[in-house]
C-alpha cells in the first residue's frame, strides 16, 4: 500500500485531487474546515458557459469521493502545521467538536425544526436562517447535523437540550471536545479555496448601507431554487420583483486602492451568466452590465458573450461605476456612470449586483506562511510558471483558487495535476496498487430458488411513521404474492437494523429485498452493502421512496399517502422479482500510456507519468521534439523558454520508462480504454516502404497533445509587406540577429493589432494568450529601445489574472493603448517603398489617426491543427465547433475527452499559454494514472445487453449511443455492447424497435411489471394480469 | 499631433501617472462638474492628452472648468490623479501661451455661474428644499 | 355527445387520477427528493418510476401505461444541456414529440401527455409541475381507453401549451 496523501480543502479542487489520488490506489485524508464537503461550487446556482445546474453535476462527484474506499474525510478539521520532509510529513490537525456523533447521526432531521434558536444560514450567505443545530446545506456530505457552540442554549447557558431529547440515536453529544491529532503523509495537496471580495464596498458601492446592493455570491443564492427566495429575483428590502438590475464588473479587482490590481478572471463570464439567467427568470427585466473590458477568454465563453449581446437583450456599458447612492424611491439605487463614449450619466436600478473578485482568505495566507510555502504579493501561492502546481516547499502542492484566480475547469485541471505530482511522493507500487477488484465476494446462488421477497418498511422516526401507517403497509405487504416476510423498523439505516436485515435473510432464506424508506440516491449503496454482507447479490434490492416522495410531500393526506406507499411497495416487489444477480466485469488493462505529440504538453505528461512509475510511448511526427514551444523566445513572465524546454526534452530522453517514436506518423488507432493500439509509420523514405514496416504499440490510455497552429493573416497587408509580421514571428525575430526588419533597438514606431482572426464571425472564439503575449513583446521592445513609440490597438484588453500587472507595467512604460471596433477595423496599406501606412478611428475622441509604423505586429489567432479532424475520427472522440478537441464536460472533466481513456493536453484542447499547457499536461498525467494504476478495469454492472436472436442489426442503437459503447458487428449482423464503455443510460434500449437491447437494473420487463402493478386495482386483478 | 505631449505632462509633478489610465471612466462618473456640464469629460481629456492633441487640450476651456474637488483622485482605481494632471495642463497652457484674453472672459463668466450655482444650492440645502431640478449650470456664455 | 360530456363531469367530482411519472435519476428524481426535504406539498396522484435517463424511455412503455389505465403521463428529465449522459434528454424529447403527435391522432387528449424538465435544485418547480399535471389530467376526466369516441376528442383544442412549460 502506498503512503497516504493529505488533501486540504473539500471544495471541487480538493474533491478532484482526492478522487484522482484514491483512484491511483493511494490512501487520502481529505480535510475540510466546514461541516460539509462541496465548497464554493456547492453554493452556485448554475455554471457558465452551459448554464448547467451546479448541484446536479457536483453532488454525484462529492458522493463518490466521500464513499471511496481510499478516502477518509475529516470535516470541521483544520491544519495546524506540518513537520518532516516529503515522503514523511507529520501533519498536525485539529478537529472542532460537531457536538453530533457522525457515526450515529443518520441525517433524519428530527432535531432540526425543534431547535428554538435561529442563526444566519452561512450556506445561503446569511440571507436566511437555520437553527443552532442544523445541516450546513440541504445536501450536506456527510449528511449529518452540527451544532453552533456559540449560539446553542445548552452549550452557552446549559438550558434547552431539546435536540438531545428528540434524537432517537443518542447522536447529540454536548460533551464533545476539540481533538488534535497527527497523520503521517507522503505529500500534501493544498486546495483551501478563496473568498469573495469586493473592495472597499462600504464607501464606494454602498454594500453595507444599501440592502439592495448584493454580491455575486449572494446573487447565486437568490437565483437558486433552493435558496432564500426560492429562486425568485426579488429585492432584499421589500421582496418586490426586480425590474432593473445593474451588474458591476471588477468590484474590487483591477484596483490599486484595494491592493488587488489583478484581474479575478471569472467575474466577466459569471456576470454574463447572471444576466442570462436573470433574463430566463424575468424576460422583461432590464439587465445592464457595467464593465471595463469584457474578458471572456475561456473555451466557449466568447459565444456565450455574443449570445447575451445579440439575442438575449443584455446591455453592455463600457464604464466603471463611480458611486452608488440611494435612488428617488425607497430601496432604489442611483448609479453614477460614464455614458458610453459621452460624459456623465445617472441611472436608477432596483437591484445592484457586485461582481466580487477572488482572493485568498487571511487564514489561508497565514496557514501558507506557517507551512513555509511562499506566497505572492496578493497572498496566493507563489507559482513558478515553468513548474505550475508545485510550491516553494517540496512535497506540498497547490490547486484551485489558492494558486490564483481561476474558474472551475482550471481548478479541476490543477487538482488532477497536483494529484500526479503528490502521487510521486507516495511511491506507487505499480505491481500492487491495492485498488478494488471485482468478484472478490462470492454470493449465494439464487437462480434456481423460489422467489422469496423480504419487505422492510422504515419509520424514519416520525418522518415516515408520523404520516404513513407503516404497520398497515407492512401488514398489507405480507399479502403481496412472493412476499415471504415483511416488517416495519424504526430506523432502517442504523447499524443494528442492517444486521437485522441480514438475520431475516438467513432466517427466511430471502432472495429479493424491498426497502421502503428514503431515496435510493443517497441510501442505495448502504442497503446494497447490507444485503451483500448477508451473502445476497446486492443487485437483488429494490428501494421504494416513501419518505422524500411520500410522507414529506403528502402530510395532509395520511390515508392516501399510506395507500400510495403500499402501491409503491407492491410495485417494488413486482420489479425486484425480475431482478437478476449482476456483477461488475473485469477487463485487462495495459499499464502503459500512449502519448500523441512531442511538444511541451506531451513531454510534460510523459515525464510525470514516468515519474509515477508508468511506462510511456511518446509519438511525435517531426524528427525533433519540442513542437510549438521551440518557437517561443520568452514566457509571459519574461523568462527564457528554451532552457526549460531543452531540460524537459533531456529528462524525457533519459527516462528509462519512456520510449520515444520521433518521426513516426500515426496510420490508425483502434481499441478502447484499457486496450488501445496505435499503428505507426516509421520514418522510412517513401520508396523503401513495405507493408510490414508498420509498427504497433499498445497502451491502456491515450493522451492527445498534438498542439495547434498560428493563423496566417489575410488582412492588414500581412502578405504584401515585410514590415507586417505576427507576434510569434516577432518573438522568434527577437531571439536571433537580423530576425526583424531592422534592429529591435532602432525601430522607432511600432503598432500592434489584436484579435487578428479571432473573435470574428467565422472564428468566434478568443485566442486567450494574444493580449498578454502582445504586452510581453511590447515591454521587451520598450526595454530594448525606451524611445520607441509602441501602440497596441485592441478590442478588449484581456490580460486576465496577474497579467493585469503586465498591462499596468506596459502603461507605466508609456506604451499607448487605443481601442478599435470590429465594425471599423484599422486600415493598412502597403506603400511602394516597402513601408506601410495605417489609419484608424479612436473611438473615445472620434478622431481619425494616421501613422507610418516601422513595424506592424499582428496578434494572429491560434488555430486547431488541420489534421485534428482525421485524428478525432481515428480516436472516435469528437471536436468542438471550432475543431479543437472536445472535453467530456466543460466544467468537471476538462482533461477527459468524451471517450473513456483518452485525455487532452495543451493547444489541441484550445488556446492556452505555456504555463497553462504544462498544468493541463500534468492533469492529463494524473487522470491517466488513475486508470493505469488498475490491473483490471471494472465495468458497471447495470449495462445494456443485446439479445442476438431479436437483433436486426438496424444500427439505431449505435447511432444514439454517446459513448460508442454499442456497435453493429457487420460480420455477425448483430449489435454488440462494450461493457467497459457502457454507462447504463439506456438510450439504446429506448430506441430499439425489436426490443433486442435491454438494460440491466432497468429491464423492460421490470418496468412493465411496475407499470401494471401500479395501475392494477387490487391484488387479485394483479394476479390475473400476469403481472405477478 | 504632438507625440511628445504625454512625455511633457509625465515629466511634471502631478502628471507622472498619466499613462496609467485605462479609460474606465470613473473620473467622469464621479465628477460634479461633468454632472452639470455635459462637455466636461475627464476621461476624454486624458485620452486626448495621451494621443497628443496638445493644441486642442491646452487651448480649450475644459481644463479651466475643473474645480479641484479631487473626487476623481479618490475614485480612480489606477491612481492616475486627474486633478493633478489638470494643474499640469494649466501650467502648460500658460507657458505655451494658449491662454487668451477672450478665454479669460468666458471663464470669468463661468466662475460667476459656478458661484451662483453654489449659492443657490446652499440656500436650498439650508431651507430643507430637496428639489434641485430648477437650478442648472451651463458652460460657456449664454 | 353532450350527454357523454355530462357523464364525464359527473365522474370528475370523485375523479382521483392515476398518473405515471417517469423521472430521470439525476435531475428530476433529485428535484422530487428536494421537494420532499423542503416539505413542499403536492397531490398524491403520481406514481414515480425511476429511470436512469429519459433516453431510456421506450415510447411503448408510455403506451403500455395508457393501455393499463393510467389517466396521465409525466416524463421529466434534465434541462437541455444538463443531461448526465450527454444528450439522452434530447433523444427523449424527439421521441416524445413524435409519440405525442401519434397519440393525439389516436384520440388521446394532449393534457394526458406531459413532458418537462426539472433540475436537481428545482424542488419547488417539481411540486408545481405535479400540481399542474394533476390539474391538466383532471380537466379531461378519466381515461376511457383507446376505444373512446373520437369526436369527444376532436373538440379539444390541439396542442395547448401553457407558458412553454410542457411539451
Amino acid at each position: 500500500m502506498p503512503d497516504p496523501v493529505v488533501v486540504v480543502g473539500g471544495g471541487i479542487a480538493g474533491i478532484q485531487a482526492a478522487t484522482d489520488l484514491a483512484e491511483m490506489g493511494i490512501p487520502v485524508y481529505l480535510i475540510e474546515k466546514s461541516p460539509s464537503l462541496g465548497g464554493r461550487m456547492a453554493q452556485l446556482d448554475k455554471t457558465f458557459p452551459t448554464n448547467d445546474c451546479s448541484t446536479c453535476i457536483l453532488a454525484p462527484k462529492i458522493t463518490s469521493c466521500y464513499n471511496h474506499d481510499n478516502v477518509t474525510t475529516y470535516t470541521m478539521t483544520e491544519l495546524i502545521n506540518v513537520e518532516g520532509e516529503p515522503g514523511n510529513f507529520r501533519v498536525r490537525l485539529k478537529k472542532r467538536p460537531r457536538y453530533v456523533n457522525e457515526e450515529k447521526c443518520t441525517g433524519c432531521g428530527d432535531c432540526l425544526d425543534k431547535c428554538p434558536v435561529s442563526i444566519p444560514d452561512e450556506y445561503n450567505m446569511e440571507m436566511s436562517e437555520y437553527g443552532a443545530i442544523h445541516k450546513y446545506q440541504p445536501q450536506a456530505v456527510p449528511n449529518v447535523a452540527a451544532i453552533d457552540p456559540e449560539r446553542c442554549l445548552k452549550l452557552t447557558k446549559d438550558k434547552c437540550g431539546v435536540c438531545e431529547k428528540v434524537c432517537n440515536f443518542d447522536a447529540v453529544e454536548y460533551e464533545q471536545k476539540e481533538k488534535k491529532f497527527i497523520v503521517q503523509a507522503a505529500s500534501i495537496v493544498y486546495a483551501a479555496g478563496y473568498e469573495g471580495f469586493a473592495g472597499d464596498l462600504v464607501s464606494e458601492y454602498g454594500y453595507k448601507d444599501q440592502d439592495n446592493v448584493v454580491t455575486s455570491l449572494e446573487y447565486e443564492r437568490i437565483l437558486n431554487a433552493a435558496g432564500p427566495t426560492d429562486g425568485h429575483i426579488v429585492r432584499p428590502t421589500d421582496g418586490e420583483e426586480a425590474r432593473r438590475i445593474a451588474f458591476i464588473h471588477c468590484s474590487g479587482s483591477r484596483d490599486r486602492r484595494t491592493d488587488k490590481n489583478y484581474c479575478s478572471s471569472v467575474c466577466c463570464t459569471y456576470s454574463i451568466k447572471h444576466a442570462l439567467i436573470t433574463k430566463e427568470h424575468l424576460k422583461d427585466t432590464e439587465v445592464d452590465l457595467y464593465y471595463m473590458d469584457i474578458r471572456t477568454f475561456g473555451k466557449g465563453f466568447e459565444r456565450y458573450y455574443n449570445r447575451a449581446q445579440e439575442t438575449e437583450g443584455v446591455n453592455f456599458i463600457r464604464s466603471r461605476v463611480s458611486e452608488i447612492e440611494a435612488g428617488s424611491q425607497p430601496g432604489d439605487l442611483k448609479l453614477k456612470v460614464t455614458d458610453g463614449d459621452n460624459g456623465f450619466a445617472e441611472e436608477e436600478y432596483d437591484l445592484v449586483v457586485l461582481a466580487s473578485g477572488l482572493a485568498p482568505t487571511q487564514e489561508v495566507t497565514d496557514t501558507l506562511q506557517k507551512l513555509k510555502v511562499r506566497t505572492n504579493k496578493y497572498g496566493f501561492i507563489d507559482i513558478d510558471e515553468f513548474n505550475p502546481l508545485s510550491t516553494s516547499r517540496k512535497g506540498i502542492f497547490g490547486c484551485g483558487a489558492v494558486n490564483g484566480p481561476r474558474d472551475i475547469p482550471e481548478s479541476v485541471m490543477d487538482a488532477s495535476g497536483a494529484a500526479a505530482l503528490a502521487g510521486q511522493h507516495a511511491v506507487l507500487d505499480v505491481n500492487d496498487m491495492g485498488v478494488e477488484s471485482a468478484g472478490e465476494q462470492e454470493y449465494r446462488v439464487t437462480q434456481n430458488e423460489r422467489t422469496r421477497v423480504g419487505v422492510f418498511v422504515c419509520h424514519c422516526g416520525t418522518n415516515i411513521a408520523g404520516v404513513i401507517d407503516v404497520d398497515e403497509v407492512a401488514r398489507r405487504a405480507r399479502e403481496i404474492p412472493f412476499v415471504e416476510h415483511a416488517e416495519d423498523v424504526k430506523y432502517l439505516c442504523s447499524s443494528d437494523s442492517q444486521e437485522l436485515i441480514g438475520d431475516r435473510i438467513e432466517e427466511h432464506n430471502l432472495n429479493r429485498i424491498v426497502v421502503a424508506s428514503c431515496t435510493p440516491r443517497t441510501h442505495e449503496p448502504l442497503f446494497m452493502d447490507a444485503i451483500a454482507e448477508a451473502g445476497l447479490n446486492p443487485y437483488l434490492l429494490e428501494m421504494t421512496n416513501i419518505r422524500d416522495q411520500g410522507s414529506w410531500v403528502h402530510k395532509e393526506e395520511p390515508e392516501k399517502a399510506t395507500w400510495k406507499a403500499y402501491e409503491l411497495v407492491r410495485a417494488g416487489v413486482a420489479r425486484v422479482k425480475n431482478a437478476l444477480p449482476l456483477e461488475r466485469g473485469e477487463v485487462d488493462n495495459i499499464a502503459r500510456a500512449l502519448i500523441v505529440g512531442g511538444g511541451a504538453a506531451g513531454l510534460t505528461a510523459a515525464l510525470e507519468l514516468g515519474k509515477l512509475g508508468f511506462p510511456v510511448s511518446l509519438v511525435e511526427r517531426e524528427t525533433e521534439l519540442g513542437g510549438h514551444a521551440s518557437k517561443l523566445e520568452h514566457s509571459l513572465e519574461g523568462r527564457p523558454v528554451q532552457p526549460h524546454l531543452e531540460r524537459l526534452i533531456k529528462e524525457v530522453r533519459e527516462h528509462e520508462l519512456i520510449d520515444i517514436y520521433a518521426g513516426h506518423e500515426i496510420k490508425d488507432i483502434s481499441g478502447f480504454v484499457g486496450n488501445y493500439k496505435l499503428e505507426l509509420i516509421p520514418p522510412i523514405p517513401e520508396e523503401a516502404k513495405k507493408e510490414d514496416d508498420l509498427l504497433e504499440i499498445e497502451g491502456g490510455v491515450v493522451i492527445v497533445a498534438t498542439g495547434g497552429q498560428e493563423f496566417e493573416p489575410e488582412e492588414y497587408s500581412y502578405r504584401d509587406s515585410d514590415r507586417v509580421i505576427t507576434q510569434l514571428e516577432l518573438e522568434e525575430g527577437l531571439g536571433q540577429p537580423n530576425g526583424l526588419p531592422g534592429e529591435a533597438e532602432e525601430l522607432e514606431e511600432i503598432y500592434m493589432i489584436q484579435c487578428v482572426g479571432s473573435r470574428e464571425e467565422d472564428r468566434p472564439y478568443c485566442s486567450r494568450i494574444c493580449c498578454s503575449q502582445a504586452l510581453r513583446n511590447a515591454v521587451n521592445l520598450k526595454e530594448r529601445n525606451p524611445e520607441a513609440e509602441i501602440t497596441i490597438l485592441y478590442r478588449e484588453m484581456r490580460s486576465y489574472g496577474y497579467y493585469e500587472d503586465l498591462y499596468r507595467q506596459a502603461r507605466d512604460l508609456g506604451i499607448n493603448f487605443s481601442r478599435y471596433e470590429v465594425e471599423n477595423k484599422p486600415r493598412v496599406t502597403a506603400e511602394d517603398n516597402g513601408r506601410v501606412s495605417l489609419q484608424y478611428e479612436e473611438p473615445l475622441s472620434g478622431r481619425e489617426i494616421t501613422a507610418e509604423p516601422d513595424l506592424l505586429v499582428l496578434a494572429a489567432a491560434i488555430l486547431p491543427r488541420d489534421d485534428n479532424l482525421e485524428l478525432s475520427q481515428m480516436l472516435k472522440t469528437p471536436l468542438n465547433e471550432d475543431n479543437f478537441f472536445l472535453e467530456a464536460h466543460v466544467k468537471l472533466r476538462p482533461v477527459d475527452s468524451a471517450t473513456d481513456g483518452i485525455f487532452l493536453a495543451g493547444l489541441s484542447h484550445g488556446p492556452k499559454n505555456y504555463s497553462e499547457s504544462l498544468a493541463q499536461s500534468r492533469a492529463a498525467a494524473g487522470r491517466a494514472a488513475s486508470i493505469l494504476a488498475r490491473e483490471y478495469l471494472l465495468t458497471q454492472a447495470t449495462v445494456a445487453e443485446v439479445d442476438e436472436e431479436l437483433c436486426i442489426a438496424c444500427g439505431d442503437c449505435e447511432r444514439v449511443c454517446a459513448y460508442k459503447a454499442i456497435e453493429v458487428n457487420e460480420e455477425e449482423d448483430v449489435a454488440e455492447v462494450n461493457r467497459v464503455l457502457c454507462k447504463g443510460c439506456g438510450n439504446c434500449t429506448g430506441v430499439c424497435r425489436p426490443h433486442a437491447v435491454d438494460l440491466h437494473g432497468f429491464m423492460n420487463q421490470q418496468i412493465i411489471d411496475e407499470i401494471e402493478t401500479l395501475l392494477a386495482e387490487d391484488v387479485s386483478e394483479l394476479a390475473k394480469s400476469g403481472g405477478v | 499631433m504632438n507625440k511628445e505631449f504625454k512625455q511633457t505632462i509625465k515629466g511634471r509633478p502631478g502628471g507622472e501617472n498619466l499613462s496609467l489610465c485605462y479609460s474606465c471612466g470613473s473620473c467622469t462618473a464621479t465628477c460634479p462638474v461633468s454632472e452639470q456640464v455635459e462637455s466636461f469629460n475627464p476621461r476624454l481629456i486624458i485620452k486626448k492628452s495621451l494621443l497628443g492633441f496638445q493644441e486642442e487640450v491646452l487651448s480649450g476651456e475644459e481644463i479651466w472648468q475643473c474645480i479641484q474637488c479631487r473626487r476623481c483622485v479618490s475614485a480612480c482605481p489606477q491612481n492616475v490623479r486627474f486633478a493633478d494632471i489638470v494643474r499640469v495642463l494649466r501650467e502648460l497652457a500658460v507657458e505655451e501661451e494658449y491662454y487668451q484674453k477672450d478665454l479669460e472672459a468666458n471663464l470669468d463668466d463661468f466662475d460667476k455661474k459656478v458661484l451662483r450655482f453654489r449659492l443657490e444650492s446652499l440656500e436650498k440645502v439650508l431651507t430643507g428644499d430637496k428639489d434641485f431640478s430648477d437650478i442648472e449650470l451651463k458652460a460657456g456664455g449664454d | 355527445m353532450a350527454t357523454a360530456r355530462k357523464e364525464k363531469q359527473e365522474q370528475q367530482k370523485e375523479f382521483d387520477p392515476k398518473i405515471i411519472a417517469f423521472l430521470c435519476n439525476w435531475c428530476s428524481y433529485a428535484a422530487a427528493d428536494l421537494a420532499g426535504s423542503s416539505r413542499l406539498q403536492y397531490p398524491s396522484n403520481i406514481r414515480t418510476i425511476r429511470i436512469p435517463c429519459t433516453g431510456r424511455l421506450n415510447p411503448l412503455l408510455v403506451i403500455k401505461a395508457l393501455n393499463k389505465g393510467a389517466d396521465g403521463i409525466l416524463v421529466s428529465g434534465c434541462h437541455p444541456g444538463d443531461c448526465h449522459y450527454i444528450d439522452g434528454n434530447y433523444y427523449a424529447r424527439r421521441r416524445f414529440t413524435m409519440l405525442k403527435d401519434l397519440l393525439e391522432f389516436s384520440g388521446v387528449e394532449p393534457e394526458r401527455l406531459n413532458f418537462t424538465w426539472c433540475s436537481a435544485a428545482e424542488g419547488r418547480r417539481f411540486a408545481e409541475i405535479v400540481r399542474k399535471v394533476v390539474d391538466r389530467v383532471e380537466s379531461v376526466g378519466p381515461w376511457q381507453g383507446f376505444l373512446s369516441e373520437p369526436d369527444v376528442v376532436a373538440e379539444k383544442e390541439a396542442g395547448e401549451i401553457e407558458d412553454g412549460e410542457f411539451l
